[in-house]
């Protein structure tokens, strides 16, 4: 039933802004459709916590505690980001950037992508959820080019090539996958449940066909190296709120998929080299996205590398293996979701108050924009794995898996390029939040209004610190399903 | 009679790898197009199912008629007709489409997929020119023909439910007509589609 | 075995016959399509008896090649013939190689060259170096189709192949991709339009023409009708080996005539395309020639690989 409620919202809200001319009230309605949506969930985790999985429409749609997080992750990202747009959308309209009907065409696909977002999370059907995550990249090709510059239509053409590109070489490992099923003719060969049940008849070869163009193909849409290419331009030129949800729960719904696939194949123990590919193609990310920070010099790239960076910190503790590193890979997740999202909004802030993105123009942050700096400090803690927040925790515990594996001189080297990324970070967030350069000081008086779009980063706060105390029971009993899950 | 036209295909395929004239692009992309819908319609004859028919009837309404026809309203709005110094002369595209036909033959051989060779080989064409042009009207019709071997392979597996092979063949026409407007968006905003000009943003 | 040799030079005599007839065809065609009445079929037989009753001419300044070249030539083109199957084809496993046709073919190719270069003119040299240029090209396409067909059929004969043809099709796929290289093939070497147009003399465009503009009458007319033997020997080719079908493989003179028609109306066919290709294209410049041989190589070498790999 749940399903219908989705769909019903989205209909509804799409139909208002088709009918409705006021911007403001568009945005409270896409604002009002994303908290029904997190209602949903929140209906849905209850009913979990009774039933354990629930599927519907003869096990077309499942829903277990590894697609709860993701739900509650999408839907979490997505109304923050709506709350956000209702001033940055405003403010665009009221100075004349941008027309009112592309302000609607904004919210619609912005509805779209998130319902999108929310049914792969949702579907058991493999190829729906393929199908689904295509309507994602459908849906994001226009937003990311939603100011027509030159730059963002061609960060735009760069995302639309390579991600269709990604996806269909990942079409042709999910038909593989399926013709290794033999030849079985029920519908039920496309749901991951009865998949997970046959693991053990599935013929070798194929498979392990199969599950390298699927990581390659939907690895280009999560932004693993070397496929990364379409990310930084992709993430930086899109509006901030995109960003956050793009870089938030994008990039998790697609490692999410990779994860479902290695679900089926992980009893499989003529298979267990395949986790190597998590390992190396996590490491590579992590190499490329560490020393590239080193060099940007748009504030929105160096949060965009920083998210390839998570995601390969994230696939290096699926590569790993045992309890502790699947679980800190689903609670670096959840955490990278929300500290994304807040450095996102935040330097949407900086980008409408000092008008450029470039890092050498932003300086004397602390002066002019207090509250968001104090913010910036945070996120920026949050995100590098300061402790009393659960990122600290989550990579502790991806370490503590790699030390106990046969591989413990990757754990060495993430434990190094972590380094490296804090201290790219603390050079240019210092220099920016800090250092005050006299030549480029706008005038103070126009600033300080535009400080007010401070009530979405105080929910990422609120979130984040939530995230934190994973350790209580409501998080902690979810995580721990989920894991279970997944290691079979 | 399959057997034609997928030597049709295998041949239109090959011819396209070395083109540079847009428009001979767009009639091979036809002529294929127009051999997968005749496939499909054997297979329904032959197995006499229902969805087949559909899929087949979609295919030539979407991909032979609908397609090309926007393609050429394309070509004309842009003015482009010839891609003058690709990325791949010609000489090495037809190269790499031997050595690289040559290597699919040899590593599907065994398999027991129908069409599967001619499916790989629509695919590699398609990727040459999707990597080997500089023109991004032309990497888009690469990108129609790895959807059109992914069609293919598609043919040739176990039959999926008729949902969902509609939604596929939806879903590619989508994308289609986006990455057109986006063309349309960047012949405004550049007055030219050669992707040289999209390498601006770097660091 | 008597009646089987007799075949051979039946078959020699109708493309000897025949051939000025096919030329024919092809013109009316192309003028059929352009819209215009054009020459009536026999015109050719005509124009080369026509240049039989002229006077000769030789330069002072070309050597013996000239005099007994265009001979040589007529002599190669005419012994081919013999290898051809047109009505009849039969199991002769120790019959005449396809390499025979390909050298013999060669060697017309060399002495057109030399005659091109013998008359001293600057038209003469050009049009030879340009003709060495295509062939340098378009000589590895037919080995690898020769190839592709021996792998086929299991034999070099030009008979054998084509009365195991007749029966049965090893490879649809292959060999329909392996005709179309031998239609580009075909187009590069009997100097059709999108390589030469041999209607021209248009100093930018001659490549054939070029090499036989200082030869008069007789010889004239042996190039002539040389050169309509040739386009008639390769239609046959294809027409016989690529589709041989309702080619007689039984002495019997009901299969006979029925392999008779058919070898008309496919060549009708088959020249009536060839005709709608020509009006359809314009002649490319010499170095984009390069471009479809180069296609017509990988269809070849592709039509090998996928069949045989």
């Amino acid at each position: 039933m749940q399903v219908l409620y989705f769909i019903f919202i989205a209909v509804i809200s799409v139909l208002f802004f088709v009918l409705i001319k006021n911007v403001r009230y568009k945005s409270y309605i896409s604002v009002l459709s994303s908290i029904g949506n997190l209602l949903v969930v929140l209906k849905i985790a209850a009913d979990i916590q009774i039933y354990g999985s629930i599927s519907y429409f003869t096990g077309t749609y499942y829903i277990d505690s590894l697609s709860l997080i993701q739900l509650f992750i999408i839907t979490f990202v997505a109304l923050i980001a709506s709350i956000y747009s209702v001033k940055y959308i405003t403010a665009e309209v009221e100075e004349g950037v941008i027309s009112s009907k592309k302000a609607t065409l904004y919210f619609i696909l912005f509805s779209i992508f998130s319902i999108s977002m929310i049914f792969v999370a949702i579907s058991n059907n493999m190829i729906s959820m393929w199908i689904w995550l295509e309507a994602t990249t459908l849906s994001t090709a226009f937003l990311i080019s939603f100011d027509g510059s030159k730059h963002s239509l061609e960060a735009a053409w760069k995302y639309l090539i390579l991600c269709s590109l990604g996806i269909a070489v990942g079409l042709i490992g999910i038909l593989v996958f399926i013709y290794s099923a033999g030849k079985v003719e029920s519908a039920n060969v496309l749901k991951w449940d009865y998949l997970v049940s046959i693991s053990d008849s599935l013929d070798i070869n194929l498979v392990k066909i199969a599950f390298t163009l699927i990581f390659i193909g939907l690895g280009t849409k999560a932004g693993l190296a070397p496929m990364h290419t379409w990310l930084p331009d992709g993430h930086s030129q899109a509006p901030a709120p995109i960003s956050a949800m793009m870089s938030g729960a994008l990039l998790n719904l697609a490692m999410y998929v990779i994860i479902r696939f290695y679900t089926i194949i992980s009893n499989i123990s003529a298979l267990k080299y395949m986790r190597f590919l998590f390992t190396v193609f996590g490491l590579l990310s992590l190499v490329v996205a560490a020393f590239s920070m080193i060099k940007a010099k748009n504030i929105k790239r160096l949060l965009a590398y920083s998210s390839i960076e998570n995601i390969g910190i994230i696939s290096i503790g699926i590569g790993f293996g045992f309890f502790d590193g699947i679980y800190g890979s689903l609670l670096h997740s959840i955490i990278h979701a929300f500290a994304k999202t807040l450095l996102f909004l935040i330097a949407g802030n900086i980008i409408v108050s000092y008008k450029t993105k470039n890092l050498s123009e932003i300086n004397g942050m602390i002066y002019k924009i207090p509250i968001n700096s104090v913010f910036i400090i945070i996120g920026m803690l949050v995100i590098t794995g300061m402790p009393p927040f659960a990122s600290f925790f989550s990579e502790l515990k991806i370490l503590n898996a790699g030390f106990s594996s046969n591989y413990a001189i990757v754990a060495i080297i993430t434990v190094f390029l972590t380094v490296v990324v804090f201290g790219a970070f603390l050079s240019h967030f210092t220099r920016m939040i800090f250092f005050k350069d006299k030549d480029t000081l706008p005038d103070e008086e126009s600033l300080r209004e535009k400080e007010t779009n401070v009530f979405p980063l105080m929910l990422s706060l609120i979130m984040i610190v939530l995230a934190s105390l994973y350790f209580l029971p409501f998080l902690n009993k979810i995580l721990e399903k989920a894991t279970l899950i997944v290691l079979g | 009679m399959t057997d034609f036209f997928l030597a049709v295909i295998l041949i239109s395929a090959i011819l396209m790898s070395g083109v540079r004239r847009v428009k001979l692009l767009i009639s091979g992309y036809t002529v294929q197009a127009f051999c997968i819908f005749a496939i499909s319609f054997l297979t329904a004859l032959s197995t006499n199912d229902k969805h087949y028919y559909v899929i087949s009837i979609m295919t030539l309404l979407a991909k032979v008629i609908l397609v090309p026809l926007i393609l050429t309203h394309s070509v004309r709005k842009i003015k482009t007709k010839v891609e003058l110094s690709p990325v791949l002369n010609s000489f090495w595209s037809y190269t790499l489409t031997i050595i690289s036909i040559a290597l699919a033959s040899y590593i599907s051989a065994g398999s027991g997929i129908l069409y599967i060779k001619e499916a790989i080989s629509l695919s590699i064409v398609g990727a040459l020119l999707l990597i080997g042009r500089r023109k991004a009207l032309s990497q888009m019709i690469g990108f129609l023909v790895i959807e059109n071997g992914l069609m293919l392979f598609e043919l040739s597996l176990i039959k999926l439910s008729f949902l969902i092979e509609f939604a596929i063949v939806v879903e590619a026409i989508i994308l289609f007509i986006i990455m057109a407007i986006v063309i349309g968006n960047i012949n405004a905003a550049f007055d030219t589609t050669n992707t040289d000009y999209l390498s601006d943003l770097k660091e | 075995m008597m009646d089987k040799n007799i075949m051979m030079f039946v078959n020699g005599f109708l493309i000897i016959i025949l051939a000025p007839l096919f030329s024919g065809v092809l013109k009316k065609s192309k003028a059929f399509l352009r819209g215009y009445k054009g020459p009536s079929v026999f015109q050719v037989y005509y124009d080369i008896g026509k240049l039989f009753r002229k006077s000769f001419i030789k330069s002072k300044s070309s050597s013996a090649v000239t005099s007994f070249a265009p001979s040589a030539i007529l002599a190669f083109t005419v012994v081919t013939t013999f290898f051809i199957p047109v009505v009849y084809a039969y199991p002769k496993v120790q019959g005449f190689s396809v390499f025979l046709v390909f050298f013999s073919f060669t060697a017309v190719k060399f002495m057109t060259a030399l005659i091109g270069l013998d008359c001293a003119s600057t038209f003469g040299g050009m049009g030879s170096s340009r003709e060495m240029f295509i062939s340098m090209m378009s000589e590895p396409l037919f080995l690898v189709l020769i190839m592709f067909l021996f792998m086929e059929t299991g034999t070099f004969s030009v008979e054998n192949m084509s009365y195991i043809n007749s029966i049965v099709i090893n490879d649809f796929i292959g060999h329909i991709i392996a005709a179309s290289a031998f239609i580009i093939f075909l187009i590069v070497e009997n100097t059709r339009v999108p390589v030469d147009n041999p209607e021209t003399h248009l100093e930018l465009t001659m490549v054939h023409e070029a090499m036989v503009l200082d030869i008069s009458s007789c010889d004239l007319g042996f190039l002539e009708l040389a050169s309509s033997i040739k386009l008639a020997v390769f239609s046959t080719f294809f027409v016989n080996i690529f589709f041989p079908v309702g080619i007689a493989i039984s002495l019997n003179p009901i299969n006979i005539f029925a392999a008779l028609f058919f070898y008309f109306t496919k060549m009708i066919l088959f020249l009536f395309s060839l005709a709608v290709i020509e009006i359809s294209t314009a002649k490319f410049r010499l170095f984009k020639v390069q471009d479809i041989i180069m296609a017509g190589f990988s269809l070849a070498v592709i039509s090998l690989v996928i069949s045989y790999l």
